[in-house]
């Protein structure tokens, strides 16, 4: 039956090959035990020793006193009469007079009370009870002595204590203040490794010796009784366990003892966690793979009465949570799961289940105590299972045929921990505690010793311990990849007996934190590709950010680290496209923290801010997350910035959300974009696709030109020696190329220098009735790819003015508030409460932004206003920039109007008015359609003249460069304008003149004239007067000329002419204004060969100038002609010239001899003409 | 009063300044060029007693780039004590009938004490303006103003517009030195702040009868020395008044022949 030579040479070869093959993935330590030393006490609030009081019941007939197991009477009966002195004579005789009282009886009617006083009986545990002869009982109402302090050893190591080469020692030193009186030792589950020979050397040292086998994950229990002493009872520090010997290193613990008089409440005595090498060093290389990792909870002990007394705990514990470190995960892949089926599948009375060893991810060492087993310490396999519909994974084990089954969750709110918890823990037996050892790498050899239940169970014999043939060796946990601290592992536990929430005990143990984090590996990389490769073209944005994991699933390797903080600039000219807004909703905070795994689309985040979609995939999960990006409220959202992205994802098969917020930040001059994603999780992945929408409603846009553009990511990881402030060396930087290889719309790529340049305008009255009122609209208009808008002038045409009367200007400091509305909210504000008051409000306007073919429009309004820069008049445009949820606040942009006062034309004067944004918050606003409508009723007038004019506009291009003012580009566009029907239109004025003062020779009369126009009538464009023959120029009157510099000097035309250059008064009234415009009469230099008469008219809100030309007429006729009126309508115009030593005129004849006529002749704006000769009527002396 | 007209020469300031001759006198001074161009006639002339004489003048005033030369605003002439004016028995006219008035306005009103006729051209230069000519007739009267006797020479003009104004010259006699008259005008009283005269063309000539003899308002004789028949001498000297410029004195020399 022996193998061959040969055959067994094959075997030898085969087994050396395998056992060459397994070297490099064996562990270079090799298997050793190692203790864990767990002290406590029960109870666990200690206090002063107390009388043990019993109780025995014979009401039905004879009992025999057995004294730790001693006889000690005969009662009852035939025997000695159950009375109280009669029990007490006889446990006298046991324990010696004075330390026992007996009460009660007799025997058979009341119950017998006994009572152990004095200091033995004060030991807490007389042995007494009496053994039920017939159907007498005892039962210990109030136990006695202080309590018992226990100490649980366990060994956690991959190979067996051997007290049998190397005894193991535990030395107990109890507490100062204590004072042991007893002990026992167990070895092993049901003392299976025993025995554990413990004695009480004096009465504050306590030891014990083993010389046994413990197993793996096995522990020796030693149980004090101990006293407290004092009066106060007070301990002056802890007592000190120490374990040696068994070939395992030596342990040593410190033994506290919570001493205090109130009764042990619900909670948790004990938490401790810590991953482990082999050997039992903690694991503290960051992102390594640990041997091990130990969680031990500990339930606060009620008190017990001798071994066989109950324990009368505070309460059952019902649920269990453990929230993990943050960044300390799971591959639960790594092993293969154990049918739900089968781990139910319990033995009655093997306790075990049907779960392979192939399954087992570790050990459970549980502690329970019920009334008919005791305390029960046993050890079992933990398995790995299949994660019930949404959680990512789960555990369990079977402790004492009850299944504890172990799920988790990855909790957002928490930096992701993952987070391990057993919901209504069996009320079969009281849990006191667990050691649970989940194991690095499950698939690693050294943990073949104590694989399933063949290996780790030893209450029965499970069969053989053998290593399933196919396991591999993917490591299971990885470390966190940050070195911020103390590892902090966290408990909670809440009990049975009060409602689910109500009594929620916590504990935290810190683990030594991880160190090495300059080793772990850490190389991102990313791609970044528009959508679109087209010039100045609305574009989605493909972004992976991919991560390596080869050493998440390598043993011996360091996993790679995991970026924290990534901030992605994308190439100057990506920016945000105005026309996403529009149509779209911010997911508010609440409803983004609202996401949960399940939640449905739109539970949380509305769809209508969703802006893209995200899928991450990793390593642990076969499936991927998928979700999406939404937009966050404005300001509103974790950084309180104007724009930030929700990200949500989720598996919800695995109950896994993964939301994080990223904050994105428009530079304020260019519009470049960076988008910071802080505080990601710790979980690994190995990519991160994010799609930002296309189409038309695109996010971004793409750059005006051809040509290579760089995406720069940076990533500070986990890893960093201080993440949130790391090194210039810590940061990664990672770049990703796109190319935009076609114009806009797909034409030819963009020349350099400045982009096109050729805006379009329309312009007109609705209603084009010479003379009529009506709105006048205007329309600005640009391509994609060209120059932005900057500003313009607009030069209405001729005639177009605006009726001012009635209408009050919105005041500076409302113009001001409006401007200062720039907050979170200040759009709203502004439609809300409008700055400048309604009676001001002139018109409307209406600017879509954006590029594509679809633009944002965002209303306006226009408001009268006055003066600004120069202008006597200003129009305020106020926009309250809010599209969609984005509230840019109120944009102002208030153009000077300048009247010509020669001329009245309206013009928009772009050198006093303000410029157009091109970008607001960072938000480049790529106006292309501005529509502005002056739609007031009765406000603006057409013309009476039926010329064709045209509406002008210089549009200032922005140059290919927004800042730059150097290189801004003007282009004049036209819109063709013409009145209709000036025809019907009339044109009789009536001028009266009068020649006021001396009428002799000589004398230089005061002249006035007065014109009086019909309603209706065209407007006036030439008035000429020709003066009677009787008055001559007095040239020695003109003694001041005022020049043109000088009449153009100030803010009001004339005003800085000299006084002397001042020869008449002028005063129009017109319906346009709420007062008549006047002023006075200048000589005024001129291109004519005589100074002009210019009358200086002015008002709070235009100027007009009128200039007569002087010249002779008819033999030296003095006449003034008004050339060129301007197209406005004028009631009454009184143009008074001086007399007397002012008086440019002189009567060269006594003017009341004979008629004097003057000659008059006016010329319509509509072409019409009118002439009349009217006589000057001079006041003569009657005769 | 007769022997202090016939010292009134004022209007003969140029008249004497050629008088006898045809040349041009150019004065210089700086940039301003005063040239004076003149003729008396008749040539000949008594050598003991004046006779009535015509005088032609051209006079003009301008500066050597071109620009509008400064504004003449005195006038001072001196006349030596041979040139002679006669006003007996010649109507004075006043101030107010020649002003304000066209050219024929003047003459109805004052044709009597009319002395001479011309034209004159003057620019009128406003700040910040192009200077405009204007012209027109220039009439000169005989004229009494305050109780004194002036000359009023009457400048009427339609071109731009219709305007008049008098230069009035104030006579007064000197009573020792070689000039015997002196005539003082002050220009921009008539003129106004803005006027610059640049050329006066004139005749003065008037013979009338007083007394049933024929007398002239213009005299001269030719005052050679005995033994002689021709003579030369300095007969006016004229100073001329520029703003803000020193005065320009033109010495005038006369030549005659005897008339036997």
């Amino acid at each position: 039956m022996f193998p061959s030579r040969k055959k067994l040479a094959i075997i030898l070869a085969t087994a050396a090959a395998m056992l060459l093959a397994a070297i490099p993935s064996a562990p270079a330590s090799a298997a050793s035990p190692w203790w864990q030393v767990l002290p406590s006490s029960r109870p666990a609030n200690l206090w002063v020793p107390q009388s043990l009081v019993q109780e025995i019941d014979a009401s039905d007939g004879p009992f025999l006193l057995n004294v730790e197991g001693s006889f000690a009477g005969l009662f009852g009966g035939p025997f000695a009469e159950p009375t109280a002195d009669n029990v007490q004579a006889q446990l006298e005789t046991v324990y010696g007079a004075g330390n026992v009282e007996v009460t009660g009886g007799p025997g058979g009617s009341a119950p017998l009370v006994v009572t152990s006083i004095g200091d033995d009986a004060r030991r807490g545990d007389i042995p007494l009870i009496a053994v039920p002869f017939g159907n007498a009982s005892a039962k210990v109402v109030t136990p006695g002595g202080s309590g018992r302090l226990v100490v649980t050893m366990t060994n956690l190591g991959d190979a067996p204590v051997d007290g049998s080469s190397d005894p193991v020692t535990v030395v107990d030193e109890l507490p100062p203040g204590m004072t042991a009186y007893g002990v026992a030792g167990f070895a092993g589950v049901q003392n299976k490794s025993g025995p554990l020979d413990c004695s009480v050397d004096d009465t504050d040292l306590v030891s014990c010796a083993f010389e046994g086998t413990l197993p793996s994950y096995e522990a020796l229990e030693v149980e004090v009784f101990a006293n407290l002493v004092g009066d106060p009872p007070a301990v002056s520090g802890p007592g000190k366990i120490t374990v040696s010997g068994g070939n395992a290193p030596s342990a040593s613990a410190p033994q506290p003892v919570k001493v205090s008089p109130e009764p042990t409440s619900f909670g948790i005595d004990h938490f401790s966690a810590r991953p482990e090498e082999e050997g039992g060093t903690p694991a503290i290389q960051a992102g390594a793979h640990p041997f091990q990792l130990t969680t031990t909870i500990q339930v606060n002990s009620g008190a017990m009465v001798g071994r066989s007394a109950n324990l009368r705990q505070p309460a059952m514990p019902r649920n269990l949570t453990f929230p993990l470190p943050a960044g300390l995960v799971g591959n639960a892949s790594v092993a293969a799961p154990c049918a739900m089926t089968d781990f139910h599948e319990i033995g009655g009375t093997s306790l075990t289940n049907l779960c392979e060893n192939r399954s087992a991810i570790g050990v459970a060492a549980v502690t329970v105590y019920s009334e008919s087993t005791g305390f029960l310490r046993v050890a079992v396999p933990t398995f790995n299972l299949p994660p019930r519909n949404g959680e990512p994974a789960r555990f369990g084990f079977v402790a004492a045929g009850a299944p504890v089954v172990i799920d988790t969750a990855v909790d957002p709110e928490d930096r992701y921990r993952v987070i391990a918890s057993v919901h209504d823990t069996t009320q079969l037996a009281q849990f006191l505690g667990s050691t649970l050892t989940l194991w690095g790498t499950p698939g690693d050899p050294r943990h073949d010793s104590s694989r399933g239940w063949g290996c780790a169970f030893h209450v029965f014999d499970k069969g053989p311990c053998e290593r399933p043939n196919d396991l591999g060796e993917i490591p299971f946990l990885r470390l966190p990849v940050a070195c911020d601290g103390p590892l902090d592992f966290q408990a909670e536990m809440e009990p049975w007996n009060v409602p689910i929430g109500s009594n929620v005990q916590r504990a935290s143990a810190a683990a030594q934190g991880l160190s090495g984090c300059n080793r772990v590996p850490f190389n991102p990389t990313i791609s970044a590709d528009p959508t679109s490769k087209l010039a100045a073209a609305p574009s989605g944005l493909d972004f992976e950010l991919s991560m390596p994991n080869s050493g998440l699933l390598n043993l011996e390797a360091i996993a790679e680290g995991q970026p924290k903080k990534v901030e992605v600039t994308l190439p100057e000219g990506v920016t945000v496209n105005p026309s996403e807004g529009e149509g779209l909703v911010g997911c508010s905070l609440a409803q983004y923290q609202s996401e949960t795994a399940v939640s449905p689309s739109g539970a949380g985040c509305p769809d209508a801010s969703k802006i893209g979609s995200v899928h991450l995939a990793t390593p642990l999960l076969s499936e991927e997350a998928s979700g999406s990006l939404y937009v966050a409220t404005p300001h509103e959202n974790p950084s309180n910035t104007l724009l930030a992205l929700y990200l949500v994802a989720r598996i919800p098969g695995r109950g896994i959300v993964v939301r994080a917020a990223g904050k994105v930040e428009p530079d304020p001059s260019t519009g470049q974009l960076k988008t910071t994603f802080d505080d990601l999780p710790q979980l690994p992945f190995s990519s991160f696709r994010l799609h930002f929408r296309e189409g038309a409603r695109a996010v971004l846009v793409t750059p005006s030109a051809c040509g290579t553009y760089e995406t720069t990511a940076r990533f500070t990881p986990w890893s960093a020696s201080d993440p949130d402030h790391p090194t210039p060396a810590e940061v990664v930087t990672r770049t990703s190329s796109f190319t935009i290889e076609r114009g806009v719309d797909g034409g030819a790529c963009p020349s350099g220098g400045n982009p096109p340049f050729h805006p379009g305008l329309q312009a007109g009255t609705v209603n084009n009735a010479a003379g009529s009122y009506s709105p006048f609209n205007l329309r600005l208009t640009r391509n994609d790819g060209e120059q932005e808008f900057t500003n313009f002038s607009i030069k209405l045409p001729p005639g177009v003015i605006g009726k001012l009367a009635g209408i009050p200007f919105c005041p500076d400091a409302a113009i001001a508030a409006a401007k200062a509305r720039t907050g979170p909210a200040g759009a709203q504000e502004e439609l809300d409460r409008p700055s400048c008051p309604a009676a001001s409000e002139v018109g409307r306007t209406l600017v879509g932004s954006g590029v594509g073919s679809l633009l944002t429009y965002v209303p306006g309004k226009l408001y009268l206003a006055g003066p600004y820069h120069g202008s006597q008049l200003s129009i305020a445009a106020i926009t309250a920039a809010k599209v969609g949820p984005f509230d840019l606040g109120t944009v102002v942009i208030r153009e000077a109007l300048k009247i010509n006062p020669e001329t009245a034309e309206v013009f928009v004067d772009p050198t006093g008015s303000d410029p157009i944004p091109h970008i607001i918050q960072g938000i480049p606003v790529h106006a292309r359609d501005i529509r502005v409508y002056v739609d007031r009723s009765n406000f603006v007038l057409n013309p009476t003249s039926c010329q064709r004019t045209s509406t002008a506009s210089t549009v200032l291009g922005s140059g290919a460069d927004f800042a730059a003012a150097a290189d801004d580009e003007p282009f004049t566009v036209t819109s063709p304008f013409q009145a209709a029907d000036c025809a019907s239109l009339g044109m009789k004025p009536k001028l009266k003149l009068q020649l006021l003062g001396g009428t002799r020779r000589g004398s230089n009369p005061k002249l006035r004239a007065t014109l009086t126009a019909r309603k209706g009538d065209a407007n006036i464009e030439q008035a000429q007067v020709t003066l009677p023959h009787s008055e001559f120029l007095d040239n020695s009157h003109i003694k001041t000329i005022c020049t043109r510099v000088q009449f153009n000097a100030g803010e009001v035309p004339g005003e800085k002419c000299p006084k002397a250059s001042i020869y008449g008064y002028a005063k129009a009234t017109t319906p346009l204004l709420d007062k008549p415009i006047a002023g006075p009469v200048f000589l005024r230099s001129s291109s004519h060969p005589l100074p002009d008469l210019v009358a200086a008219l002015h008002s709070d809100r235009i100027d007009v100038n009128l200039h007569g030309r002087i010249d002779s007429f008819g033999g030296g006729r003095i006449r003034t002609t008004f050339e060129e009126v301007p197209d406005a309508p004028v009631t009454r115009f009184v143009l008074t010239m001086q007399g007397g030593k002012k008086g440019l005129l002189i009567n060269s004849t006594n003017i009341c001899k004979g008629k004097q006529r003057a000659i008059v002749e006016f010329g319509g704006q509509n072409g019409k003409r009118s002439l009349t000769r009217p006589v000057i009527k001079p006041k003569c002396k009657k005769r | 009063m007769g022997r202090v007209r016939r010292l009134n020469v004022a209007i003969l300031v140029i008249i004497l300044a050629v008088a006898g001759t045809a040349t041009a006198e150019v004065v210089q001074v700086g940039n301003l060029r005063i040239t004076v161009l003149g003729q008396v006639l008749p040539y000949k002339l008594p050598r003991s007693k004046p006779a009535p004489i015509a005088v032609f003048i051209s006079g003009h005033v301008d500066t050597v780039d071109g620009a509008v030369p400064p504004q003449l605003q005195k006038m001072v002439i001196r006349v030596n004590r041979h040139g002679l004016l006669r006003s007996r028995g010649l109507p004075p006219c006043t101030l107010e009938q020649l002003q304000p008035g066209s050219s024929d306005r003047a003459l109805a009103n004052c044709r009597d004490a009319l002395v001479g006729s011309g034209r004159f051209w003057a620019s009128v230069v406003f700040p910040d303006q192009r200077p405009y000519p204007t012209r027109g007739r220039l009439l000169v009267f005989n004229g009494s103003q305050g109780g004194g006797a002036v000359l009023f020479a009457h400048i009427y003009t339609t071109e731009p517009f219709n305007t008049s104004f008098v230069v009035t010259f104030g006579v007064r006699k000197i009573r020792q030195g070689p000039f015997g008259t002196e005539l003082v005008a002050s220009f921009p009283k008539a003129l106004g702040e803005w006027g610059f005269v640049n050329r006066i063309k004139l005749t003065l000539r008037r013979n009338y009868i007083d007394h049933g003899q024929q007398r002239g308002f213009f005299n001269a004789g030719c005052p050679a020395p005995a033994g002689t028949s021709v003579a030369s001498y300095q007969l006016a000297r004229t100073s001329f008044f520029f703003s803000q410029q020193k005065p320009i004195t033109v010495g005038v020399v006369k030549s005659c022949a005897v008339k036997e």
